[in-house]
């Protein structure tokens, strides 16, 4: 009798323990069951990676991307666009609010932490807008820009609440960072002195000035071609199948010419890198 | 006689001015043809510049030799530092003073300030790196005593090339031996071989201007000539006044019909507006003062070489209104002092640039922005845009300011 009741707990307790083992449904499962993708991207406009074009529809780079992943997993899409700021985006992924950030969202250790990363889906450079006339006041118009701005009493300003804030702190240690809430009032402090330069990355400078060129008398501006700003597709920390889902369709899409295609189309001639001059590459 | 004829013609200022007009008409309208025989402009300036440095080395040792065995060394040399430091100084005054009252700066539209700002933008991000600007004026000095005179000459370094026959001019000088008459003489008798392959060349002048003058106008961008109109009309305004003065001072001094002061200089002032290079119209120059003014040989040779390097007043003038320009621009207020040290600055920056190839040259506008912390890299990209239209003109200003001063030293001997 002892040694049925042990054999009845024996098979009892495996039977609870198998019923407990089994995996609930995945990330990539719970998208396809819900029929639907849940895609973050921050709330204000930023061209040409997501924006509403003249007739009012949201377009961009990373649009498009979205949508052909939504078309790709034969799901319906939603955009999430709750966040103000990219470290907001990042969080909504974290807390389950969506299934993944496509937003202009740069792969950083800090962030990494909270979320998991794609491969690299698109490379921009750090860069810099500088206060013309502070930089010559300076006497320092000449010399390594790099060196310039590395300085105690040298105020750089960054958006707040984005990689740049960790960025400048690596790159220019010795500067006072100035976080400021958009890039609009950051560049305008900027061209007004209250700081001497902006640091963020160049396909947002070089839009900035192809829609206010004339801002370019007062500011110059500089990209960083040596210091790059990886973009990555960030999931939850356990979505690992996502992720190896998002990495494979980022393979295809280069094989099959569709990645060259958005290139084309949003990023032509903003991403041009020039050619290294006589003073060889930087 | 028939072919004196035919030289005449070829050598008429007519037919100079014609050349001139046709290469700007075949530029504008027929960019295909121009951009087809610039080659053939190229070559005419290179056979121009080719007996350039010898003519300045062997101008510059006869006189300076010439001069020390006269013994008159002295008086002569402060004779022409005070012309030159003058004209400098009245130079950088005319430039500033045009740029004050003028106000090229002042109230700039936005539609101009769009066009500049594009193309700063565009210069600027095309570039990636800010292009690597003024050399200091330590530099200035290190690159004036050559290291080895035939790398110096192969570079093209005038001032170091001057400081070197000037420098073997008075050694010779100071020699005060048969040998070394001899050898003055066998200099002379080279400058004036250089100068025939010169006078040779001027009989293909106006064809060569054509052709110059054609593929300069048809690789111009005219996309910032409507956004810098009025300070190209401004700077033109001043440079005429500059230029009405310093044919007014030749004709003060030479004498004879203001008609006659200004065609004995006829071709000097082709070449230089065709060419936009002051060396290349060094020989003219010497030819012009000496045959058509008949201004004394020793003279010519010691102050034109020495003055396309020292006394560059267009460049200076040009300098100076610029830089008032760019101060009315960002709005910069320039006060006694200020004015004080954009002229140094702009003395310093003509006369580092002059001779130097025009776009190479605009970097040392850095000197007269300097004390008001003006952006150099912005001036550097707006002038470079403009310069294919205002370097002839400064040019001719340069060249024509110091046939100007030479006339002026050349008074001295014949005062005395």
């Amino acid at each position: 009798m002892k040694k049925l009741s042990i054999w009845f707990f024996v098979i009892f307790g495996a039977l609870a323990l198998r019923a407990e083992a089994a995996p609930p449904p995945n990330e990539m499962e719970q998208i396809l069951r819900r029929g639907k993708l849940i895609v973050a991207i921050l709330g204000e406009d930023v061209e040409p990676l997501f924006f509403h074009d003249a007739q009012g529809q949201l377009q961009g780079f990373d649009v498009e991307l979205a949508r052909d992943i939504a078309a790709r997993l034969g799901v319906n899409l939603e955009f999430n666009r709750k966040a103000k700021t990219y470290d907001r985006v990042v969080e909504l992924v974290a807390e389950g609010e969506a299934d993944v950030a496509i937003s202009m969202i740069s792969s950083t250790l800090k962030r990494a932490v909270k979320v998991r990363f794609s491969d690299t889906y698109l490379t921009l450079h750090r860069a810099l807008i500088i206060n013309r006339l502070a930089l010559s006041r300076l006497g320092k118009e000449d010399s390594n820009i790099n060196e310039v701005l590395n300085e105690k009493n040298v105020r750089i300003g960054v958006v707040a609440h984005c990689a740049y804030v960790d960025f400048v702190r690596e790159d220019f240690p010795k500067a006072e960072v100035v976080p400021i809430d958009n890039w609009d009032a950051l560049a305008e402090g900027v061209i007004e002195g209250k700081v001497l330069a902006a640091y963020y990355d160049d396909v947002q400078i070089k839009m900035w000035l192809r829609a206010h060129p004339e801002n370019a008398l007062y500011a110059q501006s500089v990209v960083r071609y040596e210091a790059v700003d990886p973009l990555a597709w960030a999931v939850r920390w356990e979505s690992n199948q996502l992720i190896a889902w998002l990495n494979l369709y980022l393979q295809k899409i280069k094989q099959e010419g569709k990645y060259d295609e958005l290139m084309r189309k949003y990023l032509k001639d903003i991403q041009q890198q020039p050619k290294p001059d006589a003073n060889g590459p930087h | 006689m028939r072919t004196d004829r035919i030289k005449k013609i070829l050598l008429s200022p007519w037919l100079i001015l014609s050349g001139l007009v046709f290469g700007v008409i075949v530029g504008i309208h027929d960019k295909g043809l121009a951009l087809k025989i610039s080659p053939f402009g190229e070559a005419y300036l290179s056979l121009l510049q080719m007996c350039v440095l010898p003519i300045l080395i062997t101008a510059v040792v006869s006189s300076f030799g010439r001069l020390l065995n006269s013994g008159e060394a002295g008086r002569y040399l402060l004779r022409l530092g005070i012309v030159f430091v003058l004209g400098l100084v009245l130079a950088g005054v005319v430039g500033i003073s045009v740029g004050i009252f003028s106000r090229p700066g002042n109230d700039i539209s936005q539609t101009t300030k769009i066009a500049l700002g594009k193309k700063i933008a565009d210069e600027e991000l095309s570039a990636g790196k800010p292009e690597a600007k003024s050399s200091g004026s330590k530099r200035m000095v290190l690159d004036m005593i050559p290291g080895n005179i035939f790398k110096a000459a192969a570079e093209g370094r005038s001032l170091a090339i001057l400081f070197f026959s000037v420098l073997l001019g008075i050694a010779l000088g100071l020699v005060r031996s048969n040998s070394s008459s001899v050898a003055l003489t066998v200099v002379d008798a080279f400058n004036d071989a250089f100068l025939k392959i010169i006078g040779w060349l001027m009989y293909v002048l106006p064809i060569g201007l054509l052709a110059i003058v054609a593929g300069q106008i048809a690789s111009f961008g005219l996309d910032l000539l409507r956004p810098m109109i009025k300070l190209i009309t401004i700077t033109y305004g001043c440079l005429l006044i500059l230029l009405v003065s310093y044919s007014l001072i030749i004709w003060r001094r030479v004498g004879g019909s203001y008609r006659k002061s200004v065609t004995g200089l006829k071709e000097t002032l082709m070449v230089a507006l065709g060419t936009s290079s002051s060396f290349a119209a060094i020989p003219s120059a010497l030819r012009g003062l000496r045959d058509g003014l008949g201004l004394e040989r020793n003279t010519t040779n010691l102050v034109v070489p020495l003055g396309i390097s020292l006394n560059p007043h267009g460049s200076i003038a040009y300098f100076g209104l610029v830089t008032v320009f760019m101060a009315q621009l960002y709005g910069v207020q320039i006060g006694f002092d200020g004015m004080l040290m954009v002229l140094l600055g702009s003395i310093l920056g003509g006369v580092a640039g002059a001779g130097a190839p025009g776009v190479v040259s605009l970097g040392l506008i850095a000197y007269s922005l300097a004390y008001l912390g003006l952006p150099t890299q912005v001036a550097i990209i707006l002038l470079t845009a403009i310069d294919p239209i205002i370097d002839p003109v400064v040019t001719m200003t340069n060249v024509y300011g110091n046939c100007a001063s030479t006339v002026l030293v050349a008074e001295a001997p014949k005062e005395s």
